[in-house]
């Protein structure tokens, strides 16, 4: 049994990250790191319509700020590009 | 419009060493190439904006099929902190001043590679989450720093 001082050491020296993930993180994790990075990035990236957003085939924003004043201004609030 | 897929992702990593541009993937696409498990719609890419890299992004960019019209090109040869470009074989975003990273050399020092791709640590895709601080942001970032722990500790086993 672990107590005192020496104990809380070595409970934070174990691994404070690995505790901290949900399990079913993890399991994901793992299994991501087991497929090659091709089939990671076939299984990744989607195209999906966005309403707006892929309504033009180029944009240019002098700022961030500017970029995202745009989106919150134009955007359908469901696609998540509003700040909180 | 087919989505990104690895031979596109070879394809810009061909055509931007050909030109000895300076980038690094960013946001979630950058994320995904260092493993996590999640799902986006375009590539990110943060660009180191010196004048010289921005032209050869340029050129980079005409090689690899984006239709960029002369004002498009200025617009990027002058560094805008953001290009979204939805004329080429696939979607890309320009990002020359992520929130949350100061300089590009600093996430420049701190890339990681992934077979050969650059990529923003995700200490530097956490914080350039963080401080857009959007919805969308929100909702990805508490898996994604269980992700940049679980990154953190296999890296270290590996080491």
């Amino acid at each position: 049994m672990l107590n005192g001082a020496t104990g809380l050491s070595i409970y934070f020296m174990i691994d404070r990250h690995q505790s901290e993930i949900p399990a079913e993180w993890l399991a994901e994790f793992e299994a991501a790191a087991r497929r090659p990075l091709a089939t990671r990035l076939r299984y990744a990236f989607i195209h999906t319509y966005k309403p707006i957003m892929d309504d033009a085939t180029y944009r240019a924003f002098d700022t961030m700020e500017e970029y995202r004043q745009w989106c919150e201004k134009n955007l359908p609030s469901w696609l998540g590009y509003g700040r909180v | 419009m087919a989505a990104f897929d690895y031979r596109q992702a070879q394809e810009v990593g061909e055509a931007l060493a050909r030109h000895a541009v300076r980038y690094l993937f960013i946001g979630k696409s950058g994320a995904i190439l260092l493993g996590f498990p999640d799902t986006t719609q375009d590539a990110d890419l943060f660009v180191d904006r010196s004048k010289e890299n921005c032209r050869a992004l340029v050129d980079a960019l005409r090689d690899l099929g984006f239709a960029l019209t002369g004002d498009q090109s200025q617009d990027i040869e002058r560094g805008k902190d953001f290009v979204q470009l939805k004329n080429g074989p696939f979607d890309l975003d320009l990002v020359f001043a992520p929130d949350g990273i100061e300089r590009f050399e600093d996430a420049w020092q701190r890339r990681v590679d992934v077979e050969g791709f650059p990529v923003c640590h995700p200490d530097d895709i956490i914080a350039s989450k963080e401080a857009a601080n959007r919805q969308k942001d929100r909702e990805t970032l508490p898996r994604l720093r269980a992700f940049r722990d679980y990154w953190l500790r296999t890296r270290q086993s590996t080491r």
